[in-house]
């Protein structure tokens, strides 16, 4: 367990306190139950910047819950390669037990590395032990986005776009691709006009985050939508933090 | 996400490995369900193990010696799958599986330098048998990992003969990377992840799917008599991104 000191570092370094407004995490079934406020974290900072914060971790459960806490890497920009989880966020107690309809707190602190740029992504990760009902564990895992002020470079774009019609139903595909230093989680829809110029419009299934330097397909489908001989037109537009991105496809059934 | 390379055929067995010796190794601690609220959403997971050969319910995923012949056998099915119940309202919910066989609490605790995934050598720590897992819609118990593409089991209608629907289950401390699709069973957008290979990643596309029926397998090529392989690392991992 790392140590944590009472008192903040020198004057160089700021304090931030960061609300733990709107994310919830909670669980509540009876091998597994605990409750976890926040469930993600996004933070922005400087460098040589430095937060603390708490989760509160609840037990609404008639047995005593031994857990583990552990931070851990999950996605590094190549940036900032040679950074750890380790090296900028710790979180404690590593080890504790939510007693019966109790609470317990666990504190990460978060200092920004002078070198980092863009993004760090940490994940912290609450385990279950496996036992002898079952050798399996199972953990819950929430992630920590921590931009680093002053060096942030939102760039990315859709390289491609196909129908995918291989289960008899309008899918579309979009890929989706990230260059710059931030992740990001793009929204959007796809205008289709079939034969007769009859329109559709078809939501993007949202998901996982794109990170940087990665490529990532969307897809879109309606399942409604007959598969009628003829030629279709896809404008697709996703959008993610004010900035629109548009890809025009053409294609025959 | 690579192709796997099954046992040949079913030899005669070398009855030297106890009952237990393909078993994971137990610690203290019941985790079989779990309920979590992200955000906005939530993503409700419930997991069952049962065995292969008749679907009761059991504790512990394992290998039944009589189905491994020392020397002979290589990939072989575990005796024991995990069904995976979930309900994910929260687009960026998924599920993944890994072991962590170098991590805290590990026993027995790989030492060697080299794959450390998979089942840890009880006797040699630094010898690991490999994993493989696969997802399905739906379940079976005529499982068997082939030398081609098995395929044959599986209720998709896209797949193409291209996919492999078993892939390698690995450990962070051998490269796995969080959140690779080399473990990602699952996620709330794409449904489960059936297979890979030629033509890329295999989902149902399903978004939400409730049940995933969790297959798993060991490479024996390596194995030794008198010897006992478990882990008490693998996990099943829901997360947010």
């Amino acid at each position: 367990m790392p140590s944590i000191p009472g008192t903040l570092p020198g004057k160089d370094t700021k304090m931030k306190r960061i609300a733990l407004a709107a994310s919830l995490l909670a669980v509540s079934v009876s091998a597994f139950p605990i409750g976890l406020t926040p469930s993600r974290l996004e933070i922005n900072l400087g460098p040589g910047e430095v937060v603390e914060g708490t989760y509160t971790v609840t037990n609404d459960q008639d047995f005593e819950l031994p857990v583990t806490v552990a931070s851990k890497n999950w996605f590094t920009l190549k940036e900032n390669l040679g950074i750890t989880a380790t090296d900028w966020l710790q979180v404690w107690p590593e080890e504790l037990v939510i007693p019966v309809g109790g609470s317990a707190v666990v504190h990460y602190r978060v200092s920004v590395p002078a070198k980092a740029k863009g993004m760090l992504m940490s994940m912290v990760s609450y385990i279950a032990p496996s036992g002898p009902e079952s050798n399996v564990s199972m953990a819950l895992t929430v992630p920590i986005y921590l931009t680093v002020n002053g060096t942030e470079k939102m760039k990315w774009g859709i390289n491609g776009a196909r129908p995918d019609l291989s289960s008899g139903t309008m899918r579309i595909l979009a890929r989706v691709v990230n260059t710059g230093n931030l992740y990001i989680r793009p929204a959007g829809s796809v205008l289709l006009f079939g034969p007769g110029g009859k329109a559709s419009v078809i939501n993007f299934k949202e998901g996982n985050p794109v990170y940087p330097g990665r490529v990532q397909e969307f897809y879109a489908e309606d399942k409604d939508i007959k598969l009628e001989p003829g030629r279709y037109r896809a404008e697709i537009e996703m959008n993610y933090r004010g900035k629109t991105c548009k890809k025009r496809i053409d294609f025959s059934i | 996400m690579r192709r796997l390379v099954s046992a040949a055929a079913a030899i005669a067995l070398v009855a030297s490995i106890s009952a237990s010796a393909f078993a994971f190794t137990s610690l203290n601690k019941y985790t079989n369900s779990a309920t979590v609220t992200f955000g906005a959403g939530t993503v409700n997971l419930s997991l069952t193990l049962k065995r292969l050969d008749n679907n009761n319910t059991t504790n512990q995923v394992f290998w039944d010696p009589s189905g491994v012949n020392i020397g002979v056998t290589k990939w072989r099915r575990a005796d024991a799958y995990i069904v995976l119940s979930t309900t994910m309202t929260d687009s960026a919910g998924a599920v993944q599986i890994y072991t962590d066989n170098k991590g805290a609490g590990a026993s027995p605790a790989y030492t060697g330098t080299g794959d450390c995934s998979g089942l840890v050598c009880a006797q040699d720590t630094t010898q690991a048998l490999k994993m493989a897992w696969r997802a399905t819609d739906i379940s079976t118990n005529t499982l068997s990992i082939q030398n081609t593409t098995d395929y044959a089991n599986l209720y998709v209608s896209e797949l193409s003969p291209t996919n492999y629907v078993f892939s390698y289950l690995n450990d962070p401390s051998s490269g796995l990377g969080m959140g690779d699709s080399y473990a990602q069973v699952k996620t709330y957008s794409q449904g489960n992840h059936l297979a890979s290979g030629g033509t890329g990643q295999l989902w149902s596309y399903v978004p939400n799917i409730n049940q995933t029926y969790l297959y798993l397998g060991a490479n024996f090529n390596s194995a030794l008599s008198s010897r006992s392989y478990s882990t008490n690392k693998l996990i099943v991992e829901t997360y947010l991104q």
